[in-house]
């Protein structure tokens, strides 16, 4: 059976919809400024999601509830595109997954958690006040498993609708920038100070940013539908925090998942590329191993930061758009090679038709995903 | 349609009791602390394995579940481990380590907790210690959802992308410190107690379930 995105919403500093993004992006507009992280001293090049922006995007939430920032992150964007799809997410046929690493943790800070019950701090809490508000009638299924948890959420929304499970999944992911996150990655010396460099020789590390993605997938395609033709998730076996060196787990995931999706050409990489020395250079080595290294290729951390359990999500969507569009995104940062196994980098936006991307992603805990998408041909 | 996978192994730490297949494995001091529970059992286990100490308590908890279990399981060595899964799940994620890594960021940020402020770095320990390289996944629910978790795992069982897996709930937050892990296989035997569905895997975990 095969399983396609029918819809999809996504909300970062770039704006409140996957058009407004789209358009940002061939523009090249960046969300990524150097700003206050709330609970940090100092100033932090982080992409964030204005609280205005925000307010304004969950004004339509129905009923009184008091909701936290992720929390209305998800309920807005989940919201959008489920409208955009005109499906009922309560509807016993739709299912729910979600995907965040470390959703409401921000309420640690007494100043943010203060008017909050305790619980709500757990991601299963997050999962039934999404379950609450869309009346839904099966507990929303919630993936925790680091940068890779917003694509494995789509696999796994996938796998539920060719297991007969679901008509339709509503599948959304958000983080947010906190002290909790920040203070973290800066204490492995991960974080850039200046906007971040995907496979670039100057590359000096991560930007963090926040926002939410969704999707809708659909076991019917409509018109301007994405097919979801293979998805596959690996482990390193190699290191809890660095990158294997020969990138051979994520190798595995590339093949199996292209191997599923009956080995179709590949037009387009949306690469993880994080802008970190270990990363970007296991990628290199993986893409070159299998092939692909003539591939066009991209990473969007340059326009929105690392949203971490929603980048996997939002770099789908955009992928997704370049498909239809026929239009590669650049690559935000890259000027010069950095990487030991050169990669064909998309450097300005370029028209060209296109039919099937890879989009890939790896983590902590030696976690790779990597997905297979197409256009569906309408008519 | 569950009918092709089955759970020859199982394993449960609770109340510093270890037991596989409900044999004990090993008796801690009820009131002992958990770390001094887990070093006592790790050198019962005879291990020689550095990493072990650096992690937190949700890795040791669910490492040592999985490497008594293991133990148990003749066929584990023969199994493809680029076809073998995890898949944990648990309420609290882990946010026992959550709070210990905040505690220390008003002094200095410790990154040896940061890292293991993820759930699945626990899975990435397992992998690590036993070369597993396939499927994985870290889920958080309330309960243990085992309609899903088995609908999915035996999936991909069926779509011949899993040899082996180890699934199960893995939870260690304030009083609760439990592991359960069960290990499947494709079914050999035609013992319907055993075969993987979620009446008889809840049947296995009832006991512990906190």
């Amino acid at each position: 059976m095969s399983v396609y995105i029918i819809a999809d919403h996504m909300i970062t500093a770039l704006g409140n919809s996957s058009r407004a993004h789209f358009d940002q992006l061939v523009a090249g507009n960046v969300g990524i400024h150097r700003q206050p992280v709330s609970g940090m001293p100092g100033l932090y090049s982080v992409s964030k999601v204005d609280s205005q922006q925000l307010e304004l995007a969950a004004r339509t939430l129905n009923g009184s509830g008091h909701y936290t920032r992720l929390e209305k992150l998800l309920l807005a964007s989940m919201e959008q595109a489920a409208a955009q799809a005109n499906i009922n997410p309560a509807d016993k046929e739709t299912g729910i997954v979600l995907s965040s690493t470390k959703g409401n943790i921000e309420l640690l800070e007494p100043e943010i958690g203060k008017g909050f019950a305790e619980e709500r701090i757990h991601l299963s809490s997050t999962a039934q006040v999404v379950q609450d508000y869309f009346k839904n009638t099966d507990p929303p299924v919630t993936v925790c498993n680091a940068c890779i948890s917003g694509l494995m959420a789509i696999i796994v929304g996938a796998r539920l609708i060719r297991l007969g499970r679901y008509k339709h999944v509503v599948v959304s992911g958000a983080d947010l920038v906190s002290a909790f996150t920040i203070s973290g990655f800066e204490s492995l010396k991960a974080l850039s100070p200046d906007r971040c460099r995907p496979f670039d020789k100057n590359r000096t590390g991560i930007n963090l940013g926040e926002g939410c993605g969704t999707v809708i997938l659909s076991a019917q395609p409509r018109e301007n539908s994405i097919e979801v033709l293979g998805g596959s998730i690996s482990n390193d076996a190699n290191h809890i925090s660095g990158p294997s060196r020969t990138g051979s787990g994520l190798q595995q995931a590339v093949k199996n998942a292209l191997q599923e999706a009956g080995e179709p050409s590949v037009d387009y990489i949306s690469a993880h590329g994080t802008a970190t020395l270990y990363n970007d250079e296991m990628e290199a080595k993986a893409f070159h191993a299998l092939g692909l290294s003539g591939v066009p290729l991209n990473s969007f951390k340059g326009y929105w930061g690392h949203t971490l359990g929603a980048a996997g999500l939002l770099e789908t969507i955009v992928a997704g758009h370049s498909l239809r569009e026929n239009t590669l995104i650049a690559s935000a940062g890259y000027e010069e090679c950095g990487v030991s196994q050169p990669l064909n980098m998309i450097e300005a936006p370029q028209e060209k038709p296109l039919q099937v991307c890879l989009k890939t992603s790896s983590g902590f805990g030696g976690c790779n995903g990597a997905l297979v998408l197409k256009k569906h041909a309408s008519g | 349609m569950n009918e092709v996978v089955e759970i020859t192994d199982h394993c449960k730490v609770k109340d510093r009791l270890v037991t596989v297949n409900d044999n004990v494995r090993f008796r801690g001091e009820k009131a002992e602390s958990f770390g001094s529970f887990a070093k006592a059992y790790y050198r019962e286990l005879g291990l020689k394995y550095p990493k072990f100490h650096k992690m937190d308590n949700l890795s040791k908890l669910g490492f040592l579940a999985a490497e008594s279990l293991l133990q148990e399981v003749e066929s584990f060595e023969g199994v493809d481990k680029a076809k073998t899964g995890i898949f944990l799940s648990n309420a609290y994620s882990c946010l026992d380590t959550d709070e210990r890594y905040y505690n220390s960021i008003t002094d200095i940020p410790s990154p040896g907790l940061f890292v293991y402020t993820l759930p699945n770095i626990l899975i990435g320990e397992i992998c690590i210690r036993h070369k597993i390289t396939g499927e994985h996944a870290f889920f958080l629910s309330e309960q243990f959802d085992l309609a899903f978790v088995c609908q999915y795992v035996t999936d991909l069982f069926r779509r011949g992308q899993l040899e082996g897996a180890l699934v199960g709930w893995v939870e260690y937050y304030d009083v609760n410190c439990q592991a359960f892990l069960m290990w499947l296989e494709p079914q050999k035997r035609n013992e319907s107690n055993r075969v993987f569905t979620p009446e008889n895997a809840l049947k296995l975990f009832e006991d512990i379930r906190p």
